[in-house]
C-alpha cells in the first residue's frame, strides 16, 4: 500500500515535470518566432546614404508606425541625475526657464552633429532664459563622457545615466532624442533623430517665447529636400 | 522496486533537458525591436570532432545599417557574435565579412564601416558526435539616416547534428 502511494506521487511529479518542459518549450518557440516576425520589427524607413532606394511602402511619413510615445503637452517628468562633477541636478530646479533636454550617447553619430549647435544656441539664448541639459543615455564611465563632450566643445551641463530614466521619457529608443520644455515645465516639442539647425532654433524660440508647437511638423535633417529619405520615428 | 527505479530514472532524464532549456532562455527578453533578423539555417549537419564551419545568414532591415566587426572609431559598437558555452560544442573562431564604407548625408567627411542588407558570418566549430544546439547572440548597434538605436542582442540558434 505504502509502495503504491509512493509510485503515485512519483508519477505525479513526472507528469508535472513533463508539463513544465512542454510549457517552457512552447514559450521559447513563441518568443523566437516573435523575434523573427517582421510585423514586430520597427517600421522600415529609407536611408539617406547609398543604401536601397525608397519604396512605395516607406515613402509617406504618415505610414510609419510611430512607436515613440507622444509626450507633447504633458508636464516633463522630473529627474535627478549627477553631472560630470558629481553634483546632483534636478529638472525641477529649472522651473521658470525654457529647457532643452537632449539625450545622446557616445556611439551616436547624429548626436555629435547637433551638440556643437546646442553650445552656440545656449550662448545665444541664455539671456532669454534658455537652459540646455545634455543627458547621456548609456552606462559608461564618467571620464569617457567628459572626454567625448570636451572633444565636441560642449560646455553646457552634461548629466549621466539617462538610461535609468528612459521609461519616463518615452523609452529613448532612438537617439538623439530632444524635449523642448516651456517655462511651466510642459513639453512643447519632441524629436527623435537629427533635425536641421534652423528647425532646432525654431523650437528653441518657441519655448523661449512661450509659443506652442507649430502646425506643420519639421522633419529630420536627412529627410529634407537636400537629402534622400523619410524621417525616422520622430515627431514635433 | 524495479518500477520505482525506472520512474526515478525517467524523472532524472526529464530534469536535464529542463536545465539546458533555461540556459537557452538567457538571451530572451533582449530581442525586442530588432533591426536584424537571423535567416538561418535552423538546422545543420556536420562531421563530428573535425573542424567544421557553420554559415549563418542575417538580414538588416531596409534603410538601416549596423557597424561592421571593425568600425573605424573605438567609440562605435562593433558587431560581435557571442557564443553560449555548451557541452560538446566548441567555437574556435568567427569570420566576419569586410564592411562597406558609409557616411551620413549630414556628415559626409566622417567615414564609417558598416553592414547593410544581407550579410553572412562563419562560425568555426568543433563538435562531439550527437545532437546539439548551437546558441549565440549577435550584438549590434543600428542607425538609420538620422538616428541611432541602442545596442541589441539577437538570438541565434541552430540545431546541429554531428555525425
Amino acid at each position: 500500500m505504502k509502495r503504491n502511494v509512493l509510485m503515485l506521487i512519483l508519477v505525479g511529479v513526472c507528469v508535472a515535470l513533463l508539463m513544465t518542459a512542454a510549457f517552457l518549450n512552447l514559450r521559447e518557440r513563441r518568443q523566437h518566432a516573435q523575434a523573427l516576425n517582421p510585423s514586430q520589427q520597427i517600421q522600415l524607413v529609407p536611408n539617406g546614404g547609398p543604401a536601397p532606394p525608397p519604396t512605395a511602402s516607406t515613402a509617406a511619413p504618415s505610414d510609419l508606425p510611430d512607436q515613440t510615445p507622444d509626450l507633447r503637452g504633458k508636464v516633463a517628468a522630473n529627474f535627478t541625475l549627477k553631472d560630470l562633477s558629481g553634483k546632483s541636478v534636478s529638472l525641477k530646479d529649472y522651473r521658470g526657464k525654457a529647457v532643452l533636454v537632449n539625450f545622446w550617447a557616445t556611439w551616436c553619430a547624429p548626436c555629435k552633429v547637433e551638440m556643437p549647435w546646442f553650445e552656440k544656441l545656449q550662448a545665444q539664448y541664455a539671456s532669454q532664459g534658455l537652459v540646455i541639459l545634455g543627458v547621456t543615455a548609456e552606462d559608461i564611465p564618467r571620464d569617457e563622457v567628459a572626454k567625448s563632450a570636451k572633444s565636441l566643445g560642449v560646455d553646457y551641463p552634461i548629466l549621466l545615466r539617462g538610461d535609468a530614466i528612459a521609461n519616463d521619457w518615452g523609452g529613448l529608443d532612438g537617439l538623439p532624442s530632444s524635449f523642448y520644455i516651456d517655462r511651466q515645465g510642459v513639453i512643447v516639442d519632441e524629436t527623435v533623430g537629427l533635425y536641421s539647425r534652423d528647425e532646432v532654433e525654431s523650437m528653441i524660440k518657441r519655448i523661449v517665447n512661450g509659443k506652442s508647437g507649430q502646425p506643420n511638423p519639421p522633419k529630420p535633417v536627412a529627410s529634407q529636400s537636400t537629402a534622400n529619405g523619410a524621417p525616422s520615428q520622430g515627431h514635433s | 522496486m524495479r518500477a520505482f527505479l525506472l520512474l526515478a530514472g525517467l524523472c532524472a532524464a526529464l530534469a536535464s533537458p529542463l536545465a539546458a532549456q533555461s540556459s537557452d532562455l538567457q538571451l530572451d527578453g533582449l530581442n525586442s525591436k530588432q533591426f536584424v533578423s537571423f535567416l538561418g539555417p535552423a538546422a545543420a549537419t556536420i562531421t563530428a570532432t573535425q573542424p567544421a564551419a557553420l554559415t549563418l545568414h542575417f538580414h538588416i532591415a531596409d534603410g538601416f545599417h549596423i557597424n561592421s566587426h571593425t568600425p573605424l572609431s573605438k567609440l562605435l559598437i562593433a558587431t560581435q557574435l557571442i557564443a553560449i558555452e555548451q557541452q560538446g560544442v566548441r567555437v574556435t573562431s568567427v569570420d566576419f565579412p569586410a564592411g562597406q564604407p558609409y557616411a551620413f548625408s549630414f556628415d559626409p567627411t566622417n567615414k564609417l564601416d558598416v553592414y547593410s542588407g544581407d550579410f553572412t558570418l562563419v562560425a568555426k566549430v568543433k563538435i562531439v558526435p550527437g545532437q546539439h544546439q548551437f546558441s549565440a547572440g549577435l550584438r549590434y548597434q543600428a542607425c538609420d539616416h538620422a538616428a541611432c538605436y541602442p545596442p541589441k542582442l539577437l538570438p541565434v540558434v541552430v540545431a546541429v547534428t554531428a555525425n
